[in-house]
């Protein structure tokens, strides 16, 4: 009896002794910085025992001493650890170096970082989503070196123009070529969604852009939408962004009632309606014309990743308001990229993008009008009723124009939609271990309809009683590019990429407009008009077939390099000059890999040359002599010459010579600098011919121009701990531009600049303005005589044409703060350009001395001022009714200096801290503030010295709006 | 697995089916496709004729040339500044740089040098359609000499050694002939139309050059060069012809709203053609636009001068009254407000409404009431008042709409063609020309009687009484009133300018407009002076400095 109890209490204890020996520990695993590491792989070895670390990097485990545990996580050396006495084990992972060997994306497929040869620059998502904008390029704003980004408007939705090393071309053009996942899309910005966007690389010189062949001259544009991640689970991404603009309008403002009272009384305006009563009448018409408006920004995205699958969804709504009023933008996205493994060797990758645009009941207030009105012209009556200014009578309306946007604005208004539709078709096959054949098909279809209704009853619509038009645009691009890629290493220390690739790109568009007159009030298709009145459609096609070969080597990562080249025949040419051949050669030697390069302080250092030729293609038929066969007279159709054409027109060519050096120190800096020396010749002109031959000129390929450049970026974690860090960075270039060569060495004038042998591209030439004669405030030009004897005359017409300056910027870049203490980070983004001048026209109009009496004029900045008395050493001239003869025409006075620094964004963010998300099911939460174009010092007396292109010259336009956003990001 | 692949291959194969790289424009022709059709040289013809009119009826090369030629004359008046470059046709500032000089240059040898490719693709003598054809051409190039030598070069008799322009003859692009002399031109231009009517037999209407057109236009010629036998000459010509008779003054009242085809009197018009040029919402770009606003349409900133007006209201029921339209002010009721007006010496208007009480007629005037008298003088009534400063004459009308103090006087003439806003076919010669060149060749050959013959044959159609050679009025020689009424039958037509400088006389500009208003104002000028006549556009020369330069 006894010893069975015993027996029992021993088989009842026997559970508690072997579960006595497992123990609950609690295992945490954090990478060197001390930053957890979540997901880790843990195993316990030799058993199917295991889990996965958790968000904060812990996990829970019942183990057994002794127990050997296995510990791997991607990016990270795989550790082994046995369980010891303790119940908590911390982890410490180290980085594995190996296989975090960074690729950046160039043309047609990638390279690792280390080994590049050429000058590229890539950013990624998070440096390009501060800015609030739906447009791509304008994310790139002072981020790139030798990339210059200017605004075109501030409309929602206008996208600004890129320059990359300066300008090159006078007649093609000078925007880069934009491509999307491995598909040429033009040189216009492609409407992506902004959130969608992985990462951009930027292609400079010749050696990355030479695979681009006949349209590479001007830089490439590299987007990579992104794609799940490997490994993560499923994550879905809300975020949320609403902002408030503000009308902008720089330095430029024109008077009020009391300034142009003031004003007119110093000119001594005789007319019978300038007289006190004016003062009681002071409407704002920028007021009047301009809003507060709001953004509201809302996109979910969905990624999913496993060996197999590679998922990426996402979709988007984007609104904007004008802060014009009467111009709002809606945007819908909506993108899948799939990569499916089929199989071991096969890979396809389809991928669609939607993107609509729309624009409802368009009624845009006149912002020339606006500026122009004068303050005494009340658009609205006392009963509140619009004014007719068209038909006032007498000195009821002053305004030169008698003009009222707000009238027509009551009934007419416009309607415009876009249709944007990108499908592509890629598949990998896997011939051989080391042979893949790539092939990347793409079909884009854009479409593009609007609609304008003008009301009987406005002033536009007297005439015709009305109208209606319709408008629609058709585009369609095909582009198929066939790969073979051949990738191995050697002997361990011998590695080498080949590819081989044809290439065939065409499209087409059509355009078709419509109008009918005599309408019903609010009527909105064309059968309710009684009259047809217009009806014109036009189309275009382009076609174009390419060879393309690359190689490169690299020996031990240490010494490398690469060469290309591309066979391109297009359309664009007559058939005897149609193809061409564009190459690149480059090299690159890693310093810091020899035996002999000991420097504890320098981590890498990297010196890279190449040089290549690439070029720039125009559209159309310039080598067609043409007779247009639009036109009658009588009422029957007449030829009329249209084009002289040029038979062996051909391509602008660009062979340019690039030297860099990209080190890194301390493991905390970045430097890149980049030396260039680019040549364009045979460059598409249209050269001016005499009026005698009766045609204005005709399209050759003449001369060239040169851009020689210094590009320097700097980028530096000062501070790098896991509670605080700062990093800043700033990038400049410096180009200097160059007409080397023109047609017989003559200039080439048109309107105010000059192209002219030694001198840059985009020089001024117009009348030199030296001032205000202190002693009858008249106007002082220059005149200098051809033995070069300099004098001054007062009259507009005897002052010498000559050289006044240039448009080019001496120096141009960026630089950008970033501020982080623990889940708080502010950072703040700048642009900067000086030494460019600038040709205000709106001045023409709004500094007229008197010519213009009933247009508003300027408020004249601090620092000049009007002449009164004799002795008076101003910069404006005694105004006077009539004004002086030239003296509000070309000059340069009106030329001003174009310098600016514009404070592009600033943005303060909140991560929340992951515990108590985690127990929503959230993984990230951020909340952010942010400003964009705060404020921009520059002493242009203009509406914004950045809108207008790198042409020069700029007016009244629709200035950048001032924007504060509010957004939140969730992940789940 | 293989279906796959198989599938994927025919999908590539599919989408790089086309790799043939030939491409077209769509909205032109290549010039060698054109001229392989028999039917090139009237299309290119009608193609030379469209440089004259304009692509879509403005802009082109008669559009320039009217502002050139009648903005320089005294017929009007500007009431404002504008940016437009015809401004300064206007107040005779040129300016080197002025786009419609340089346009009406360039749309000038765009002509020229189209009708030279016609000419040198075609041989005389091998059909009458043909050579009509080739005539056509020869009449398109000499009325483009003939008016650039007018506003390049200086009046012929002021010698035929000045400069003119270049005479291109042919369409080579590497032929650039430096300015030729004055009377050049004017052999070139009387050899053109001399060729151009032996070749033409066919008349096709007023839209086109005929040989009755070349002959008008020699007419015109010879009579600028004080040739007066051969302008008599070729004007009876025209008239002996019988292919064209006066408008009835009931339809001459009405001559803007007639398109060509419809007006017996056009001889050759530059033909816009109704619903198809000047479309939608374009009108604003006419001519008449600027004279007029019509229905909402128009800029409605010039009007007829005051020494225009005074002229014409010699004989107030003259029909060509019927082209200007006086702009009154209506109250609520559709009443409008009797006024009367002056110009006073700071050639500013002055107006002031009229109270009628017990048939006397009174003005306020610096506090003052002042009485309206009236005598008759030569038949006509003569309003006036005594006032501070003594007598003055005035205008008793009604009170008009004004702009910046200028009441508006709107010019219709260039307007209402069909009753189409400001649709206007611009006329290069009509019937009435031939009258009025007669008689001013006649008058300087001392054939006094024949020339009032003459002009009252138009003065009877406009309604106002003959000229006997007993009634002419104090001081006015015949040849003076002849060039009156040359000044207003040939009114906003483009004659003016050139009239009063070929007859050595001055421009008197001595009239309220924005011409006053600057530092350098021109109250006269002179036939001698530089500013009549146009820089050479600025850019031609830089491009080819062998050209020179007007003073």
């Amino acid at each position: 009896m006894k010893k069975s109890i015993t027996l029992l209490f021993f088989a009842l204890l026997l559970p508690f002794f072997v579960f006595a020996q497992e123990k609950t520990v609690e295992l945490k695993v954090q990478d060197e910085s001390g930053t957890p590491v979540v997901g880790a792989n843990v195993l316990v070895e030799n058993t199917t025992k295991g889990g996965m670390t958790d968000f904060d990097g812990k996990l829970t485990l019942e183990l057994n001493t002794g127990e050997v545990l296995e510990i791997s996580s991607l990016g990270f050396e795989t550790q082994k650890i046995t369980v010891g006495d303790k119940n908590s084990i911390s982890v410490t992972l180290k980085d594995d170096i190996g296989q975090l060997d960074e690729v950046v994306v160039v043309a047609y497929g990638t390279q690792k970082k280390a080994t590049i040869t050429s000058s590229v620059v890539e950013v990624k998502s998070e440096k390009l989503t501060d800015v609030t904008t739906p447009e791509v390029a304008t994310m790139l704003q002072g981020k790139v070196t030798g990339v210059q980004v200017l605004p075109s408007t501030g409309s929602p939705g206008a996208s600004p123009s890129i320059v990359i090393r300066g300008r090159s071309s006078i007649n093609s053009t000078n925007s880069p070529l934009w491509v999307v996942d491995g598909i040429i899309l033009g040189n216009s910005d492609p409407k992506l969604n902004p959130n969608d966007v992985e990462s951009i690389s930027v292609l400079k010189d010749a050696s990355a852009t030479a695979l681009y062949g006949n349209r590479g001259a001007n830089g490439v544009i590299l987007i990579t939408t992104k794609r799940g991640e490997v490994g993560a689970s499923p994550t879905m991404d809300v975020s949320i962004k609403t902002a408030i603009n503000h009308f902008n309008p720089g330095n430029f403002e024109v008077m009020n009632s009391q300034q142009l009272y003031d004003f007119h009384t110093t000119l001594d305006n005789p007319n019978a309606w300038f007289n006190e009563d004016l003062l009681n009448r002071d409407y704002d018409w920028i007021e009047g014309s301009t809003q507060a408006a709001f953004v509201q920004d809302a996109a979910v995205t969905f990624k999913s990743a496993t060996d197999t699958h590679n998922l990426f969804l996402s979709t988007s709504y984007y609104s904007e308001e004008g802060t014009v009023i009467g111009n709002n933008l809606d945007r819908y996205n909506l993108r899948m990229n799939l990569d499916y493994k089929i199989s071991d060797r096969l890979t396809i990758k389809p991928k669609l993008n939607f993107v609509i645009d729309r624009r409802d009941d368009v009624r845009q207030a006149s912002l020339y009008e606006a500026y122009n009105n004068l303050p005494w012209d009340l658009p609205f009556a006392e009963d509140g009723s619009v004014v007719n200014a068209r038909f006032s009578q007498g000195d009821d309306w002053l305004g030169r124009d008698k003009s009222n946007f707000f009238y027509d604005r009551q009934w007419n208004y416009s309607d415009s939609r876009t249709f944007d539709f990108f499908a592509s078709f890629d598949f990998e096959y896997k011939l051989l271990p080391n042979l893949t054949y790539v092939s990347t098909n793409n079909f884009t279809q854009g479409y593009a309809e609007s609609f304008s209704y003008i009301d009987q009853r406005s002033n536009s619509g007297l005439a015709t009683n009305g109208a209606i038009t319709d408008n629609t645009f058709k585009n369609i691009r095909r582009f198929t590019n066939q790969m073979l890629k051949y990738s191995n290493t050697f002997n361990e220390d011998h590695t080498v990429t080949l590819l081989a690739a044809y290439e065939y790109n065409d499209g087409s568009s059509k355009n078709i407009s419509t109008r009918s007159e005599n309408v019903v009030v609010n009527g909105e298709v064309q059968s309710v008009g009684l009259e047809p009145a217009v009806a014109n459609g036009g189309a275009n096609e382009f076609a174009q077939q390419s060879f393309l070969f690359s190689g490169d080597y690299d020996y031990k990562g240490k010494y490398f390099m690469k060469g290309s080249i591309r066979v391109d025949g297009a359309s664009a040419f007559a058939e005897d000059y149609r193809y061409g051949e564009f190459y690149s050669i480059a090299a690159g030697w890693n310093i810091h890999k020899e035996d002999f390069f000991n420097s504890d302080n320098i981590n890498v250092l990297k010196v890279r040359a190449s040089h290549g030729a690439v070029g720039n293609q125009p559209g159309g038929f310039g080598f067609l002599s043409t007779y247009d066969v639009k036109f009658q007279y009588a009422g029957i159709i007449a030829a009329k010459p249209n084009r002289l054409g040029t038979e062996n027109l051909t391509w602008e060519k660009a062979i340019e010579s690039n030297a860099g050096l990209d080190a890194t120190f301390f493991n905390a800096v970045n430097l890149t600098v980049d030396y260039y020396n680019k040549e364009n010749s045979g460059l598409l002109y249209f050269r001016a011919l005499s009026d005698q031959t009766g045609f204005s000129g005709r399209y050759e390929n003449i001369g060239s121009i040169t851009n020689e450049g210094v590009e320097f970026a700097l980028d530096a974690d000062i501070i790098n701990t896991s509670d605080f860090g700062i990093n800043l960075g700033v990038n400049a270039s410096f180009n200097k531009n160059n007409i080397k060569e023109l047609a017989d060495g003559t200039d080439i004038i048109g309107g105010s600049t000059i192209l002219r042998e030694g001198e840059e591209f985009g020089t001024f030439y117009m009348r030199k303005w030296l001032g205000v004669n202190p002693g009858d405030g008249s106007p002082v030009y220059e005149v200098v005589d051809e033995d070069g004897t300099v004098s001054t005359t007062n009259d507009y017409n005897a002052a010498t044409v000559q050289i006044t300056g240039t448009s080019n910027p001496d120096v141009t870049g960026g630089f950008y703060t970033n501020f982080r203490y623990k889940n708080f980070t502010l950072t703040s983004n700048w642009s900067f350009s000086y030494g460019a001048e600038l040709y205000n026209s709106s001045r023409n109009l709004f500094d007229s001395d008197g010519f213009y009496l009933q247009y508003n004029q300027m408020v004249l900045p601090d620092g000049w001022s009007r002449w009164e008395k004799p002795g008076d050493i101003v910069s404006h001239p005694k105004p006077r009714v009539g004004g002086y003869p030239g003296g509000n025409q070309t000059s340069s006075r009106y030329l001003e200096d174009g310098s600016y620094l514009r404070l592009n964004n600033v943005r303060l963010s909140y991560d929340f801290p992951q515990t108590p998300l985690n127990s929503l099911g959230v993984s990230n939460a951020r909340i952010y503030l942010t400003g964009d174009n705060l404020v921009t010092f520059t002493r242009f007396s203009g509406v914004d010295p950045t809108i207008g292109g790198a042409g020069g010259f700029t007016s009244i336009g629709y200035p950048i709006p001032r924007r504060f956003a509010l957004g939140l990001n969730i992940s789940f | 697995m293989k279906k796959i692949i198989f599938t994927l291959t025919i999908l590539v194969a599919v989408v790089f089916s086309s790799c043939e790289l030939d491409r077209s424009p769509f909205t032109e022709i290549s010039a060698d496709e054109l001229f392989e059709d028999p039917g090139a040289a009237q299309s290119a013809t009608l193609g030379n004729y469209l440089f004259l009119k304009g692509d879509k009826g403005y802009d082109g090369w008669s559009d320039d040339l009217h502002r050139i030629s009648e903005y320089g004359g005294d017929n009007v008046m500007i009431s404002g500044g504008t940016t437009d470059p015809l401004f300064f046709f206007y107040n005779y500032q040129r300016n080197p740089n002025n786009s419609r000089t340089n346009r009406f240059w360039s749309n000038s040898f765009k002509a020229i040098v189209g009708t030279n490719r016609v000419i040198e693709s075609l041989n005389e003598g091998e059909t009458e359609e043909q050579d009509q054809v080739i005539g056509e051409n020869y009449y398109i190039r000499a009325l483009v000499f003939f008016q650039m030598g007018n506003v390049f070069g200086r009046p012929y008799n002021q010698g035929t050694e000045n400069l003119s322009i270049p005479l291109k003859l042919t369409s080579d692009i590497e032929d650039l002939p430096d300015r030729n002399t004055v009377g050049e031109v004017y052999d070139q231009v009387i050899k053109d139309l001399k060729k151009a009517e032996s070749l033409m037999t066919i008349n096709k209407g007023p839209s086109f050059a005929s040989k009755e057109a070349a002959q008008a236009l020699l007419s015109r010629v010879y009579l600028y060069m004080e040739d007066n036998q051969n302008a008599i000459d070729y004007a009876d010509d025209v008239l002996g012809s019988g292919a064209y008779s006066l408008l009835s003054s009931s339809r001459f009242s009405e001559m803007n709203t007639l398109a060509p085809s419809e007006n017996e009197e056009a001889i050759f018009s530059i033909t816009l053609t109704k619903g198809i040029d000047i479309p939608g919402t374009e009108d604003w770009f006419t001519i008449g636009s600027f004279y007029a606003n019509i229905d909402g349409v128009g800029w409605g900133e010039m009007y007829a001068s005051q020494t225009y007006l005074d002229l014409i209201n010699d004989n107030p029921s003259d029909l060509r009254k019927s082209f200007i339209e006086p702009q009154y002010t209506e109250d609520s009721n559709g009443q409008k407000t009797p006024s009367v007006y002056w110009v006073n010496d700071q050639y500013e208007y002055q107006f002031r409404d009229v109270t009628e009480s017990s048939g006397t007629l009174t003005i306020e005037e610096s506090g003052n009431t002042y009485t309206i008298e009236s005598e008759m003088i030569n038949g006509s009534t003569q309003y006036y008042f005594n006032g501070p400063e003594g007598r003055q004459d005035v205008t008793y009308d009604y009170d008009m709409d004004k702009r910046n103090g200028y009441p508006k006087f709107f010019i219709l003439k260039a307007s209402q063609q069909e009753n189409d806003l400001h649709l206007w076919s611009p006329t290069v010669s009509r019937l009435a020309e031939m009258y009025l060149n007669k008689a001013e060749a006649m008058a300087k050959e001392g054939m006094d009687q024949q020339a009032l013959d003459n002009i009252n044959i138009l003065r009877e159609r406009a309604n106002v009484p003959p000229y006997t050679l007993s009634s002419l009025p104090a001081g006015k020689s015949v040849l003076d009133v002849v060039l009156e009424e040359r000044r207003l039958e040939l009114a906003f037509e483009g004659h003016r300018k050139f009239d009063i400088y070929r007859n050595g006389r001055t421009m008197d500009r001595k009239y309220p407009g924005s011409h006053l208003n600057n530092s350098n104002p021109f109250f006269e000028i002179e036939s001698t002076d530089n500013v009549i006549i146009e820089y050479i556009p600025e850019q031609q020369i830089l491009i080819q400095p062998s050209l020179d330069q007007n003073d």
